[in-house]
């Protein structure tokens, strides 16, 4: 009963969408049915009503007329789809009808229709058009049974009177119930509203709120994100503050260690600058440093002695200049010194006289890193006056003995010569010859003695110019040879010379000082020799030319050929046993020095007791370009 | 044949005297002065076959006055013979230079030598 009464209610308001139209609209439309509805039940009435009393062709055109405009509105209604209208409308009408039918025939076939009438359109219509049709039904039967009671008026007028006053009030009560309806209705429909409104801002909100939501997650991400880098990032900013602390660590010990190196290479260097300095001290020489603008840079002790200065003005400016001065202007070396800054050579300068002084000098370039110095010039002073001094009396000492020691020696001999000549004539004074030949056998022999130790001397300290010059020693030793060929002749030995086939042998040597170590050997040899034979033998070879002097004499014993060479040598094997007609035993001695000076070889080839013994001496052949001094 | 005419310049007495009696007895004419400067005005006035000059001496040495022989015309003629013990080359060299004809060293030479030279010499 309720899902019919619900599926009506469908069908009434299917036109009518409370929710599409508004409050107002919703109005106009329940009031124009209202309209509706009275006005044609007013015109239904109407024509019943005159239909009824006057039951003329009218009465029932009217009737026709009001159901055509029923029907043309219920169509159009129906076209409009406002079918709930139409049904009201409908039902409108058979209420009229009902009612016409109840004023012409008796109450009961009337009521019989409203009986009928009420529960069908409880059914069909609304409750409340229902409850209308009721409440007019029982207003109506109100009134006809007032009336009805009353009995003063007329069946027909109390019809009028009770439609009248059944009608308007229950107009008036739909409408105004209409009005509350309408007024709850709008109420519910504007909270609905709301309602929608609201919910719409949820929506929107919520909307927002889910894009705020998602821009939060994106949010959140890139921070996580971020997050995951920073902690990354802090991680690696820990392990770098980690290295860097080692690294500082190590960089303290290595700092430690190089200041250690540092203090043991300072005070090596100190160690070393002691000793320099105390080495160039401790010179008995003066050692002058340079600069490569010829100012005196640095000087030691003996450097300022030499000038004079105090030891408590060394290494002043003034002492420089006074150093400065000496150098320049007094022993004038700036020219030596330019010429050495600009060389890599030393310049040496044996000897300097200045104010009878003699200097000795060396000035060497000076390559340093240290650039005042570098290109500069290290002079060396030696004051070499004692020496000199000391060289001039061995000089003088030389001259002297000379001269001294040799006239008379020499008077001696001449005198015993002159002497011995005197006595000649007297052949009876024999002893007196024996006399005369001793005085010159002493002078000469004391003679030869003084000659030897000062040729010795003077060999041996140099002063012995040597004149190398191109020298045929063929020509030489045939010389010497013929010189001694009387004194081979008279011990009756052999005297041999065997020379190569050359016309002539050159070499670079001084003559005298050949022919002198040629007649040593000669007279050796001859000496040595009681008989047999002595050859000179001449020999040539690419680089030198040799002298071999072979004899058959007594020969020299392996002993005496250690020290043959030697100062003051005599080849006798016992010490004691001197050797009568031997001078001095300097012969071969100076005989080899000679020939060393003049880059030659003097050397005992071999010798064989009894046999006999071969000397022989080399020297450079002679070379054109060969312009050799004597070491 | 007549004497050649030595003339000796020497300042040692010993040597002089010696040289004297060493070249008489070799028949030669000898004379000798210990002064230099006397010897050189000797040699001007006597004019001598040979001049033997000793070098070491006082007042001149040997190498002067033979350079002043030599310089003079009257005498530059005579040949002049050093004879001395100083065997120093720069000073044979020397004296060669300056016109010496011959060299001497009177230790070197014993008396029979000393002899032979000046007679080559005097050649």
């Amino acid at each position: 009963m309720i899902r019919l009464g619900a599926y009506f209610d469908q069908i009434l308001n299917a036109g009518i969408d409370p929710q599409s139209v508004d409050a107002a609209e919703l109005r106009r439309i329940k009031f124009f049915y209202a309209y509706i509805f009275i006005g044609i039940f007013a015109c239904g009435g109407s024509a019943l009503v005159l239909l009824m009393s006057q039951p003329t062709g009218f009465s029932y055109i009217a009737l026709i007329i009001t159901l055509t405009i029923l029907v043309v509105l219920g169509l159009v209604l129906r076209f409009l789809k406002r079918t709930d209208v139409v049904v009201q409308l409908l039902l409108s009408f058979f209420f009229a009808l009902a009612w016409f039918i109840l004023i012409q025939s008796e109450t009961t076939t009337g009521i019989f229709w409203l009986y009928v009438y009420a529960p069908i359109s409880a059914l069909l219509l609304r409750r409340q058009v229902a409850l209308f049709w009721i409440i007019a039904f029982a207003v109506w039967i109100a009134f006809l049974g007032t009336f009805s009671w009353l009995g003063t008026t007329t069946y027909e007028e109390v019809q009028v009177y009770a439609f009248v006053a059944t009608f308007l009030p229950i107009s008036l009560f739909m409408v105004a119930y209409r009005r509350i309806t309408e007024k709850a209705e709008r109420e519910v429909y504007e909270k609905d509203i709301q309602l929608k409104e609201l919910t719409q801002k949820l929506e929107a909100e919520l909307a927002f709120a889910s894009r705020s939501k998602q821009q939060l997650d994106g949010l959140s991400v890139a921070l996580s994100k971020q997050n995951k880098k920073l902690t990354s990032s802090k991680s690696a900013l820990l392990n770098l503050l980690e290295d860097a602390r080692q690294l500082e660590g190590e960089l303290k010990r290595s700092k430690a260690n190089v200041e250690k190196q540092v203090e043991s290479r300072t005070r090596e260097l100190s160690l070393e600058r002691a000793r320099l300095a105390s080495t160039l001290e401790s010179l008995p020489i003066a050692v002058v440093l340079i600069d490569k603008n010829g100012k005196v840079a640095d000087a030691n002790d003996k450097a300022y002695e030499l000038v004079g200065v105090p030891e408590a003005h060394h290494a002043s400016r003034v002492a420089h200049r006074k150093i400065s001065t000496f150098i320049d202007k007094k022993l004038q070396l700036m020219k030596f010194i330019q010429q050495c800054s600009n060389s890599t050579a030393c310049v040496m300068i044996p000897e300097l006289t200045y104010k009878d002084e003699f200097y000795k000098l060396a000035l060497g370039p000076v390559e340093s890193q240290d650039s005042d110095t570098n290109g500069g010039v290290v002079v060396v002073i030696e004051n070499i006056t004692a020496q000199k001094l000391l060289d001039r009396s061995k000089d003088e000492f030389l001259m002297i003995a000379s001269h001294e020691l040799r006239t008379p020696l020499t008077a001696i001999r001449g005198d015993a010569a002159v002497l011995s000549k005197y006595i000649e004539k007297d052949m009876n004074k024999k002893d007196a010859q024996e006399l005369v030949q001793d005085i010159r056998g002493s002078s000469d022999r004391l003679l030869g003695v003084v000659n030897d130790y000062l040729e010795l001397s003077s060999l041996e300290q140099g002063k012995i110019p040597f004149n190398l010059q191109r020298l045929d020693m063929i020509a030489l030793c045939q010389q010497v040879i013929d010189e001694n060929r009387p004194l081979a002749t008279d011990k009756k030995l052999k005297l041999v010379y065997k020379k190569p086939r050359n016309r002539t042998l050159c070499v670079q040597a001084d003559p005298t000082r050949v022919a002198q170590v040629i007649q040593n050997l000669l007279s050796n040899a001859i000496h040595y020799t009681q008989k047999g034979t002595i050859t000179l033998e001449l020999s040539a070879s690419e680089e030198k030319i040799t002298c071999r002097v072979k004899d058959t004499g007594v020969g020299i014993s392996k002993f005496s050929q250690k020290n043959l060479f030697d100062k003051f040598n005599q080849a006798q094997d016992n010490l004691l046993t001197r050797d009568p007609e031997r001078s001095t035993g300097l012969g071969l001695y100076i005989a080899k020095l000679l020939i060393e000076k003049m880059h030659g070889h003097l050397v005992l080839e071999s010798s064989v007791l009894k046999k006999g013994s071969v000397f022989a001496f080399s020297l450079p052949v002679y070379r054109n370009e060969t312009k050799k001094k004597p070491t | 044949m007549t004497k050649k005419k030595i003339h000796l310049i020497e300042d040692d007495p010993l040597l002089s005297r010696m040289y004297e009696r060493l070249f008489t007895i070799h028949d030669f004419d000898f004379m000798v002065d210990l002064d230099s400067q006397v010897g050189l005005e000797r040699v001007k006035t006597e004019k001598p076959d040979l001049v033997l000059l000793d070098i070491m001496m006082p007042n001149l040495n040997g190498l002067e006055v033979l350079k002043l022989l030599k310089a003079d015309d009257a005498t530059k003629a005579i040949p002049v013979v050093m004879i001395t013990n100083v065997e120093d080359d720069d000073t044979q060299k020397q004296a060669e230079e300056l016109g010496a004809d011959g060299y001497l060293i009177k230790s070197r030479f014993d008396p029979d030598e000393t002899v032979e030279y000046v007679t080559k010499k005097l050649k």
